[in-house]
C-alpha cells in the first residue's frame, strides 16, 4: 500500500475524543509506514521494538517524523522518534497531544 | 590570499568550504538570526535566538579578554558578527576575521564597519600586522582536519593551530567553540553530512583538543552545550520552513530539502549525544 502522506487524512478519522481510538489510529499508520519502508507485511511489524532495530537510520527517522507531522497537521520534533523510540511509545506520545486529538476527532468538511 | 598548496595541506579546502557557505548570503539570511551567526547559541533563559546568539558572542569575547584590546583575531569569522561585536561593544580597536568563503568576506567588506577587516585566508597562511591580544574561533575547528587523515595527523593539525595562536598572540587568551564527536566516532560520520554538508571535514574529540593544547594553553573553562545546539537547529529549521517559498525561489527545491534534512539531523545528533558542542576558554601556559 502507498504511504498515506497528503493532506489531512487524519482529520475526522476518529468519531469521538477517545484517547484509545486516537492512539490506535496512529499506531496503525506507523505500522503501515514502517512496513512499507522496510518491505515487510504489516502484521510482521512489532510495536515494541525500536525504530533503530527496524532498520530506520536517522535520515529515515527524520522523514518519518515529517510525514507523520504532515498527516496529523502538526509540528513534530525531528528527534521525537528518539525520545519515543518504538511504534507503541511514539503513538502514545502523539496521542497525548491535545491538538492531535482535536484534529483527529474534528468534523470532516470534505466528507464523501 | 594564501597559496592553494597550504590550503590543501591544512584542513578543508576553500572549494569545499564554498560548497557549503556560498549557496548565497541571501539564503542564510532567510533562516539565521539578524546577526547571521551560524553556530550554536547560548541561552540563559527563554531569550529569542538573536539574543542567545549575542550571549554566545559575549561569552567568547569575555573569555578571550577582547575588551579594550587593540587587535582581535576571529578564526572562521562567518558573516562577521563577532568582529562587529568586538569593535562596537567591547571597544576593540581592530578586529580581523579569517574565512575561506569569498561570499562571507565580501559581505563583511560591504558593511565597511570601522576597525573590522575580513580576509579570505587559511589560518596557516595568516601573517598578522601586529600581535593579537585575543583570539576567538567559533565553529571553525570542525574544518581543520579531514576524514582521510589519521588521528595522529589530526591532533598534529590541531597542535599546529594552537602553536599558531601562541605565535600571533604571545599573551593572548583564546576562546574556542566546536562540534565534537561524543557517542559517535569518525567511522560513523554520516555519508550525507560528508558528501553534502561538510565535504573534507572531520570533527575533533574533546580529548584530541586537550591533547593538542598541552603545554601551549591551559584550559580555564569548558562547557558542553549540545542541547543548546539542538535548540539552535530547531530555531533554524522552523525559520527555514516559515520562509520556505522564498528559499526555494533563491536556491531551488533540492537545496532547500537538503538543508531541511541537515538541520533535522543536527537536532537528532545533538539531542541524542552522537555529537557534542564544546565551548572552551584557554590561556597561554608560561614558557619554562
Amino acid at each position: 500500500m502507498a504511504v498515506r502522506l497528503n493532506g489531512r487524512e487524519a482529520v475526522g478519522l476518529v468519531p469521538a475524543n477517545n484517547m484509545r481510538a486516537v492512539r490506535a489510529a496512529i499506531t496503525q499508520w506507523l505500522r503501515a509506514y514502517v512496513a512499507e519502508l522496510i518491505g515487510v507485511a504489516e502484521d510482521e511489524v512489532d510495536n515494541e521494538i525500536t525504530f533503530d532495530r527496524h532498520g530506520l537510520d536517522s535520515s529515515a527517522a527524520v522523514a518519518m517524523s515529517e510525514d507523520v507531522a504532515v498527516w496529523l497537521g502538526i509540528d513534530v520534533d525531528p528527534a521525537a522518534a528518539y525520545d519515543f523510540p518504538t511504534i507503541a511509545t511514539f503513538a502514545e506520545a502523539l496521542a497525548n497531544r491535545s491538538e492531535v486529538r482535536a484534529a483527529m476527532t474534528a468534523a470532516r468538511s470534505d466528507e464523501n | 590570499m594564501g597559496g592553494e598548496g597550504a590550503a590543501d595541506r591544512i584542513g578543508t579546502s576553500a572549494s569545499a568550504i564554498e560548497h557549503h557557505y556560498d549557496v548565497g548570503n541571501e539564503f542564510f539570511a532567510l533562516w539565521l538570526d539578524p546577526s547571521r551567526t551560524y553556530s550554536c547559541a547560548l541561552w540563559y533563559g527563554d531569550e529569542e535566538l538573536h539574543a542567545a546568539q549575542l550571549n554566545k558572542l559575549d561569552w567568547h569575547l569575555r573569555h578571550s579578554r577582547a575588551a579594550g584590546a587593540r587587535h582581535v583575531l576571529d578564526v572562521g569569522c562567518g558573516w562577521g558578527s563577532a568582529l562587529q561585536r568586538a569593535v562596537e561593544s567591547y571597544g576593540a580597536t581592530h578586529a580581523v576575521g579569517l574565512t575561506l568563503s569569498r561570499a562571507q568576506a565580501a559581505w563583511i567588506e560591504q558593511a565597511s564597519l570601522p576597525g573590522v577587516e575580513a580576509r579570505v585566508e587559511n589560518w596557516a597562511d595568516h601573517v598578522p600586522i601586529a600581535p593579537y591580544d585575543a583570539i576567538i574561533s567559533i565553529g571553525a575547528f570542525e574544518h581543520f582536519a579531514r576524514l582521510d587523515q589519521s588521528v595522529e595527523q589530526k591532533v598534529a593539525v590541531y597542535r599546529a593551530f594552537f602553536q599558531f595562536c601562541r605565535r600571533v598572540a604571545p599573551r593572548g587568551h583564546l576562546s574556542l567553540q566546536s562540534i565534537t564527536y561524543e557517542s559517535a566516532d569518525r567511522a560513523q560520520f554520516s555519508p550525507f553530512f560528508a558528501r553534502h554538508v561538510f565535504p573534507e571535514s572531520d570533527l575533533p574529540r574533546l580529548s584530541e583538543i586537550v591533547q593538542a593544547a598541552e603545554r601551549l594553553f591551559e584550559i580555564v573553562l569548558i562547557r558542553n552545550d549540545r542541547e543548546q545546539y539542538a535548540r539552535t537547529a530547531r530555531h533554524w529549521l522552523a525559520q527555514l520552513r516559515r520562509r520556505r517559498a522564498d528559499a526555494v525561489k533563491l536556491v531551488g527545491e533540492e537545496v532547500v530539502g537538503r538543508y531541511e534534512k541537515y538541520l533535522a539531523l543536527l537536532v537528532i545528533g545533538f539531542h541524542t549525544g552522537t555529537m557534542g558542542l564544546v565551548r572552551m576558554a584557554l590561556r597561554p601556559v608560561p614558557s619554562r
